[in-house]
């Protein structure tokens, strides 16, 4: 039983396993669309994939097998999420009741040890970025446990692919306020998890206003090919769980909803592209102002549902 | 979407403005989520009279366009002059911090959904959300009229604190005499117009508009 | 039963001989640290045998005639699991502490060290099997005083003689007050003074009695445990002792307060939701605000200090969890909640013992415990790092280890109350994952800090010395260690233990403990399966990329860190733990009150500047110092009036002025905006004013029957 859900899951991993660098590629032909340019071969982060890891290592000597072992252990935490979350099809290959909580740690484990493999190099400048990650990451923690506390009761489940799944049609018709701001949290904590505009640029150039690419510096061949991997795979895992909190497919047939749910995460690329060719990003000391923002939705969203489910 | 969820929707958006215009420092950008929040609720008397089955009367009409033409085109464009004029684009450093403010601010809208749930209502509202919220937009009023310092967010503040009000009085639209909330409508209009006169004298006088600063006037 | 009698006779053994050899200090502190491993392993044998018998077989009673009565002891799970894990730090502790004397021996009174220890983990044995008020309080006493003699052990420092005199006071004035007024209260209800009559008494005795002997033992035993306010004591004591000592304070003698705490709630009836919320909130007070206290700091004990504040917090969340099923009678939330808080007494044995070893590893190595003179440590004592390391992802909450685990219950429990509560009941159970969330978080950016600037990186002060960390060191840390990763991979075996002591808290019987345990074994055995998962993805991805290195011939050259663009780094330019933890100080300034003292570089060629940032305690400077200034004032008052006759507002004031505190800067600021007559402050004085009589009134209005319900905790509010 379960050998056949295994196999009739590899399919999907496989989509699943080569969508994220697409994603990015989506998102940097929105930017150059809007630019008026033509922007890079729809290929190229698969290209930029495939070149690193034909790469040489270069280390520095102040480094440890801490820098070594960050992005092995922050892919793999990644990698570990994804078995969780519902992304093509409505269920988890490994889910179960209690692992919402099991993925937000996932994320958290990815985080602490792409942060001290940035401390290892003992350049200030990635200090600044593992400083800056830090900080973000912790203040979007309380808007995404909020969002999932609202998913949960409104779903009455503590499995993350039932409270993304067809449950949540009825929380919509009857909270859609607060669903409504479930998902404004939710996406910025993909903004800020993912390092995007208007809280990180991925396309700056300058050490100082960088958090996500002054972390990633001194990473060289392979090893940088998994940090790149893992950023578009954790775009992938964030957007999922936001498009399924965003448009619950109910009663779908599976060739339909699998393929809807590529046009859907596709579209949040585009949003992705949309938001960073029309917004600067923030000063950073409005970052925090920004997240506590999300956080206010969340629990705002928390108390709708709650005085509504006593009714 | 049925009209009961658009007015939920309306109504936490009219929360979230509130909250919004403690986060921003933009004076404009201030005077024009007053403007948006204001359009929500002009429209709110028409929805629930239409919730209820009814053919919109004469009154809810009335209440509607007075707010319309007040509230969302003459008090903003008045304030949006003054700021045009005056040199102060930006509240820049207020009382309470904007993050901090934030809070509180949700604080003060939990706290609301607390005591509305306990409060005696005199009939059946249109939706559960309309006591909370008239008590969330008046607290939250009450918190930029507390932690702003320059003269114009403390008239929005007292704006949006009215706002609050208008929403309560949502309650009893039925049993308000017309006149009456006209009349208020009238006494706001004088109310900001002779605070905007003020403030521009103010301006002139002493080439800012901070309102602590009045403090050092003293009779003896 | 008679394993605890052996090892109550071996500590006592081991202590007396040390106390003899005292002359012969190396021999003297052989013995009591022989006698130490021998009782911890006679624990771990009586406590594992305890728990794994099954869930609530009678209590074992012995009783023996003593001058002043009959001294009760007995072992049920609850004592069972408080003693397994007393027991394992003991083991840890004990051949670490050998190798770290070493260098005490001839300097400090290192067999009385030995002997303490000894009276020590005796008083802790005898404080958990304890089965009648007067030999807990004696335990209890002999813990207070043992720890500060032990605390006293570089007796030569005026900081340590001040912290452990704010240990005695702080622990006494909780006993005197709290602790011995709530044993007065139970045994005159109960008319003796044995355990096994107090759960009647107490339910006899009506429900506001219940209420007041909660609130006095959320304080009492709050103040041993560490909950916010009670906790000025801890971080300025667990710094100032020895590691091994150390590692005992946080990893066994905080504990003694959880489980005062939780034997009293066995007693206790149901208590109302209010206790619960109660509970809810000192667990979330201590937690946030420890870890950002935590944050805040620069010494490596300090800092790990504030973290067992965090995590006695975390604890409390647990018991308030337990609280709220019992009064709501849902036993899945029950068993989720002590559940949970049981787990975590355990992991924070583990992983906060093996953290405090570990860094007095360091401290032994290096001669300081300033993390900002520190770094590059991981290369010197690789195997010192990488247990730190385990220790640090498994405090933090991380998947594979011990703390997601019991983190995971706690989450649980407070998802649950969410979920089946009522309204205002829900909210604040939601309120409390929200900053378990939020403690996640803090914890994980402080242990990146301390980690990342102790260990790796470089030696940021030349010439520090940075010994290799001896075998017998590494040794004890391992017991933990082991733990800690067998805990994460097979929460399956682990969880179920706490089924004994989850019932003897809550009053619940074997079928009912099975039963409401049912729903969470399972997901507990798919931890087990996702911890495979993850090390597999690890091991894939690591063979991976060796195929991809094998592929284009290896690493290559090692070369310096890439210093975009500057020629000449130094180890002085890494990033500091003050800068790195600066922007999420600063963003909760309000709670923090932090402070910051800048020498900006100035000039064309600046030659100095410095930037330093320190964060006191609000608790200790703004709470308690002022009210003991004002005591110790009353009391000049008194003296110099009845004795010398002066008028005392001539008694020196101290250096009071010295800082100023936010209650201060607020109050002095609202009495000069009074009276320059402030629009700003009149008006904020009308809305609180409004707000009060709203708040008022609104209470006072009866309610819809249909909200009311969960406020006053009647079932109906509740919808399982």
């Amino acid at each position: 039983m379960s050998v056949l859900r295994a196999l009739a899951a590899v399919p999907e991993a496989v989509v699943v396993l080569a969508l994220p660098p697409l994603l990015l590629s989506i998102i940097a032909k929105t930017k150059a669309w809007f630019a008026g340019r033509v922007g890079p071969p729809w290929l190229q982060p698969y290209y930029d994939l495939y070149k690193l890891l034909r790469k040489g290592v270069v280390y520095s000597r102040t480094t440890t097998w801490v820098f070594r072992a960050g992005p092995i252990v922050n892919l793999a935490a990644l990698l570990t999420a994804a078995t969780l979350i519902p992304i093509l099809t409505p269920g988890a290959l490994l889910g179960f009741a209690g692992d919402v909580i099991l993925v937000a740690y996932l994320l958290a484990l990815g985080r602490m040890f792409a942060v001290l493999a940035a401390l290892d190099t003992g350049s200030s400048f990635e200090g600044m970025g593992a400083s800056r990650e830090a900080t973000f990451g912790t203040m979007s923690e309380p808007a995404l446990f909020l969002s999932f506390i609202v998913m949960a009761i409104a779903t009455r489940s503590l499995q993350l692919s039932e409270m993304l799944g067809p449950q949540l049609a009825g929380p919509w018709s009857t909270i859609g306020p607060a669903m409504l701001l479930v998902v404004g949290a939710l996406l910025i904590v993909l903004l800020t998890e993912t390092c995007r505009v208007p809280v990180d640029d991925p396309a700056t150039h300058l050490e100082l206003t960088m958090i996500h690419e002054v972390m990633v510096l001194d990473h060289s061949g392979p090893d940088f090919a998994f940090i790149l991997y893992g950023a578009a795979l954790k775009f992938l895992l964030l957007g999922s769980i936001l498009v399924h909190a965003a448009l619950p497919h109910t009663g779908w047939p599976a060739w339909v909803d699998a393929p809807m749910r590529l046009v859907e995460l596709a579209a949040l690329a585009g949003i992705v592209g949309v938001v960073e060719s029309s917004m600067a990003r923030l000063r950073l000391n409005r970052v925090p102002l920004m997240l506590a923002g999300a956080t206010v939705l969340a629990s705002l969203a928390a108390v709708l549902t709650l005085t509504r489910s006593a009714a | 979407m049925s009209p009961q969820t658009a007015i939920d929707a309306a109504l936490v958006l009219v929360t979230l403005l509130g909250l919004g215009m403690l986060a921003v420092s933009r004076l404009a950008t201030l005077v024009r989520f007053f403007a948006l929040q204001s359009l929500l609720l002009a429209f709110l008397p028409l929805a629930e009279e239409s919730m209820h089955g009814e053919v919109p009367g004469m009154h809810g009409f009335l209440i509607a366009g007075g707010t319309l033409a007040l509230k969302v085109i003459l008090i903003p464009y008045i304030l949006s002059r003054l700021i045009r004029t005056g040199e102060v684009h930006r509240e820049i450093e207020p009382f309470i911090g904007f993050t901090a403010s934030v809070f509180i601010g949700a604080l003060l809208v939990i706290g609301s959904f607390a005591v509305a749930t306990r409060l005696p209502l005199p009939t059946e509202p249109a939706s559960r959300l309309i006591v909370p919220v008239a008590l969330s937009t008046l607290s939250l009023g009450l918190l930029t009229l507390v932690s702003r310092l320059k003269a114009i967010t403390q008239v929005l503040g007292f704006l949006v604190l009215e706002n609050g009000v208008f929403i309560l009085g949502l309650l009893l639209l039925k049993q308000t005499p017309l006149l009456l909330e006209l009349g208020i409508l009238l006494d706001l209009f004088v109310g900001v117009f002779i605070m905007a006169i003020v403030v521009y004298h103010i301006r002139r006088e002493f080439d800012h508009m901070d309102t602590h600063l009045l403090d050092a006037l003293k009779e003896s | 039963m008679s394993a605890i009698l052996a090892s109550l006779a071996v500590l006592g053994c081991g202590a007396a001989l040390a106390a003899v050899l005292g002359r012969a200090p190396r021999a003297g502190l052989a013995a009591a640290l022989l006698a130490v491993g021998v009782a911890s392993v006679l624990c771990i044998g009586a406590a594992t045998l305890r728990l794994t018998e099954g869930t609530l077989v009678a209590p074992i009673t012995l009783d023996w005639p003593l001058p002043l009565g009959t001294a009760r002891l007995a072992l049920d799970s609850l004592s069972a699991w408080f003693l397994g894990a007393f027991g394992i730090l003991g083991l840890a502790v004990a051949p670490y502490a050998w190798s770290y004397l070493q260098a005490e021996i001839g300097h400090g009174p290192v067999a009385a060290l030995g002997a303490l220890l000894c009276v020590l983990l005796g008083a802790l044995i005898l404080i958990v099997t304890a089965a009648d008020a007067a030999l807990f309080l004696v335990g209890w006493e002999a813990v207070m005083l043992s720890a500060y003699f032990l605390v006293l052990f570089h007796h030569g420092r005026p900081d340590v003689r001040r912290a452990a005199w704010t240990y005695l006071v702080a622990n006494h004035l909780a006993t005197a007050l709290f602790v011995v007024p709530l044993f007065a209260t139970l045994s005159a209800a109960a008319g003796t003074i044995d355990f096994r009559d107090f759960a009647a008494a107490a339910h006899n005795s009506g429900p506001a009695t219940c209420v007041t002997l909660f609130v006095l033992g959320l304080i009492g035993f709050g103040t041993k445990a560490g909950f916010m306010p009670m906790h000025v004591w801890l971080p300025v004591a667990h710094p100032a002792a020895p590691a091994p000592v150390s590692a005992l304070l946080s990893g066994a003698v905080i504990k003694i307060g959880i489980y005062g705490l939780l034997r009293l709630l066995s007693w206790l009836p149901a208590l109302p939701p209010g206790c619960a919320v109660l509970m809810l909130a000192f667990g979330m007070a201590s937690g946030v605000l420890g870890v950002l206290y935590a944050l805040a700091q620069h010494e490596i004990k300090r800092l790990l200090a504030y973290h067992s504040v965090e995590n006695i917090g975390i604890i409390g969340l647990g018991v308030g969890m337990g609280m709220l099923g019992q009064s709501l009678d849902q036993p899945a939330l029950t068993a989720l909640g002590y559940g949970g808080a049981l787990l975590h007494v355990l992991n924070h044995a583990l992983f906060k013992g093996l953290l405090f070893l570990s860094a007095g590893a360091v401290i032994h190595g290096t001669g300081t415990g300033d993390i900002e003179r520190l770094g590059g440590l991981a290369k010197r004592t690789p195997i010192n790092a990488a247990l730190f390391l385990l220790a640090a992802v498994s405090i933090c909450g991380l998947p594979p280890l011990n703390g997601f685990v019991s983190e995971w219950l706690t989450y649980g429990a407070l998802f649950g109350g969410a979920l089946h509560a009522g309204t205002t009941t829900a909210g604040v159970a939601a309120l409390g994952a929200l900053s378990l969330a939020l403690m996640g978080g803090l914890a994980l950016a402080c242990f990146a800090k301390v980690f990342g600037v102790v260990f790796l990186g470089e030696l940021r002060e030349a010439g520090l010395r940075a010994e290799r960390t001896p075998a017998l060191m590494r040794a004890g840390m391992t017991v933990p260690a082991l733990l800690c990763v067998a805990i994460g991979i097979v929460p399956g075996a682990f969880v179920p233990l706490t089924a004994g002591g989850i019932g003897a808290v809550a009053g619940l019987s074997a079928a009912e403990c099975a039963s409401s345990m049912r729903p969470i074994l399972a997901p507990a055995g798919r931890l087990s399966a996702l911890a495979a998962a993850l090390m597999g993805a690890m091991l894939v991805v690591a063979l991976l990329r060796r195929a991809a290195l094998r592929s284009v011939g290896g690493v290559g050259p090692s070369v310096a860190t890439w210093g975009c663009g500057f020629a000449l780094p130094s180890a002085r330019m890494q990033y500091t733990a003050s800068s790195f933890a600066w922007p999420l100080i600063l963003s909760f300034r309000q709670l923090l009150w932090p402070g910051r003292r800048t020498v900006a570089p100035a000039g064309s060629f600046p030659a100095h500047a410095e930037l330093e940032t320190h964060t006191p305690d609000l608790a200790e400077h703004d709470v308690f110092a002022p009210l003991f200034r004002g005591i110790d004032r009353c009391f000049r008052m008194v003296r110099t009036v009845s004795w010398a006759g002066r008028p005392a507002l001539e008694a020196p004031r101290g250096n009071a002025g010295e800082r100023i505190g936010p209650l201060r800067v607020i109050a002095g600021g609202v009495l000069r905006a009074l009276r320059r007559g402030s629009v700003h402050v009149y008006l904020a004085f009308l809305v609180l004013t409004l707000l009060a009589v709203f708040a008022v009134e609104s209470l006072e209005s009866p309610g819809p029957p249909a909200v009311e319900a969960p406020a006053t905790g009647a079932p109906n509010g509740v919808t399982p």
